[in-house]
């Protein structure tokens, strides 16, 4: 096929299998069918690429495209590890990890038993004041407009709010952060995007120097003044922690934001289903998750292995797309259709194994308040004529423009 | 009936006790901590679903007494 399989004769050329969402028609109108279509083809294929820094070896990954095997690879972080596999660091050219994300066992596991309490299901109910307060307050901007841009008025926002409440930050400064966002994950340059790391990181650093000295409650300061084996953690540490809250928690939940109302939009009767009957909404806010996974992850293999009957070799790298999962047909029964009532809801839009996103419970709660002060608060909306909405698939799938009219 | 958890899957998802909230217990960090345990009567379907809902596969359900065991996550797992 091309000289970078040449160069690798152990990828049998059935596996091998150019992918690039970016450049199918298709999934400029929906990522996850025109993604759908990886599933006639192999379970595991060899999607060649351009060389990466992290690869001792060629460029390119291999794809894993059933919910199964990605669980599988998922929970097996001996051998398919995610240390630094993200690259914000290595952006501005250093090494540190995203904490825990990007640690392998054992440290992995003392970082994380530091911060699960914190975000424990039974923790967020201290939070959801806020969140709610938040969700309000966008709603109210624009509820009386008869339509909005929804991305801009909530679905960005929203998350960053709620960001700005838990750090104990000045809500203020959320339109910096937007735009922070924005370049670090898609500033049309890699200078842009370098420029936006190293702003976050320099604004990180100061936070927790500042709240190191001038301990308050929020989430900032126990993480600057947390200890381990009795010694303080290092600002490294608290830097990645904080900075994997930051990337970790207001795209993703954005980008299913996104892909919610544009759903809720175009098929009203969703929205019918959840104003009759607001004690649905638990069940729609797992439906959505399960429907639109919007993160792909990748791991790195830290020593030869076989999985599915495809040989791996240590080094190469996986690529993990859950929305990919989300519509696998041996999995879910008609996976393209969003319904509440499905019975098999099981999804793995937060990952699995140990690096399960530590901020399930809080997504799935900013989820249910917003469903719920959406179909409280607003009539029912519909794409507003003349419109479509736009959606990217580069990096988290998401959402660029969505207008609504009620 | 009884339910088997294997404890170190467990990743925190929480989604049996969010299921099924009689027969399965979270420890302060939401990972499950259920002993293997008889379910309550009245809370085998509820016992079932908490099982399908593991994203995991953690939990095994246990059908009768003569031991007939359903692998985790299935056979409910394959197609809904």
């Amino acid at each position: 096929m091309s000289a970078l399989v040449a160069e690798r004769p152990d990828v049998p050329a059935h596996l091998v299998r150019r992918w690039d969402l970016s450049k199918d028609p298709d999934a400029a109108i929906c990522p996850y069918r025109a993604a759908a279509k990886l599933q006639a083809g192999p379970p595991i294929f060899f999607n060649p690429g351009e060389e990466d820094p992290r690869t001792k070896g060629l460029g390119g990954s291999w794809v894993v495209t059933r919910y199964e095997l990605q669980r599988e690879v998922l929970q097996n972080a001996q051998v398919f590890s995610s240390h630094l596999i993200s690259g914000f660091s290595r952006l501005i050219g250093e090494e540190w990890p995203l904490v825990p994300l990007e640690l392998d066992p054992p440290e992995h596991m003392t970082y994380r038993m530091l911060l699960n309490p914190l975000f424990a299901p039974a923790k967020i109910n201290a939070l959801e004041a806020g969140v709610r307060q938040s969700a309000i307050d966008l709603i109210e901007k624009v509820r009386a407009d008869g339509g909005c841009e929804f991305m801009e008025a909530f679905g960005r926002p929203f998350p960053v709010g709620v960001f700005m409440r838990l750090m104990g930050l000045p809500l203020e400064e959320a339109p910096t952060f937007l735009e922070w966002e924005e370049g670090l994950l898609r500033g049309p340059t890699i200078e842009a995007r370098a420029s936006a790391a190293r702003s976050i990181k320099e604004y990180l650093l100061e936070l927790i120097a500042k709240r190191r000295a001038n301990p308050v409650d929020d989430l900032a300061s126990f993480v600057a003044n947390s200890e381990i084996d009795g010694k303080p953690i290092p600002p490294i540490r608290a830097l990645g922690i904080c900075y994997l809250l930051f990337v970790g928690g207001l795209d993703t939940v954005a980008a299913t934001l996104g892909f919610t109302f544009r759903e809720l939009a175009q098929r009203p009767e969703l929205q019918r289903q959840m104003r009759a009957d607001a004690d649905v909404i638990p069940d729609a806010v797992e439906e959505f998750i399960r429907a639109f996974g919007v993160v792909t992850s990748c791991r790195y293999l830290t020593r030869d292995f076989e999985l599915a009957g495809v040989k791996m070799r240590k080094g190469d790298i996986v690529t993990i797309p859950f929305g990919v999962a989300s519509r696998d047909e041996t999995e879910y029964r008609d996976p393209h259709v969003v319904d509440f009532k499905r019975e098999n809801t099981r999804n793995i839009s937060f990952a699995a194994g140990p690096h399960r996103c530590i901020g399930s419970h809080l997504a799935r709660r900013e989820f249910k308040i917003a469903l719920e002060e959406w179909m409280t608060r607003v009539p029912e909306f519909h794409i507003k004529p003349g419109t479509q909405p736009v959606v990217h698939s580069v990096g988290v799938w998401g959402v660029d423009d969505l207008r609504l009219a009620w | 009936m009884r339910v088997k958890v294997n404890t170190s899957m467990c990743s925190g998802h929480a989604r049996c006790v969010a299921v099924a909230p009689h027969v399965f217990t979270l420890n302060d960090d939401g990972y499950n901590v259920t002993p293997e345990s008889v379910v309550p009567a009245g809370y085998e379907q509820e016992a079932r679903r908490g099982a399908m809902a593991c994203p995991e596969r953690a939990i095994t359900i246990i059908e009768d007494e003569a031991g007939a065991e359903r692998a985790p996550g299935g056979p409910l797992q394959a197609k809904e």
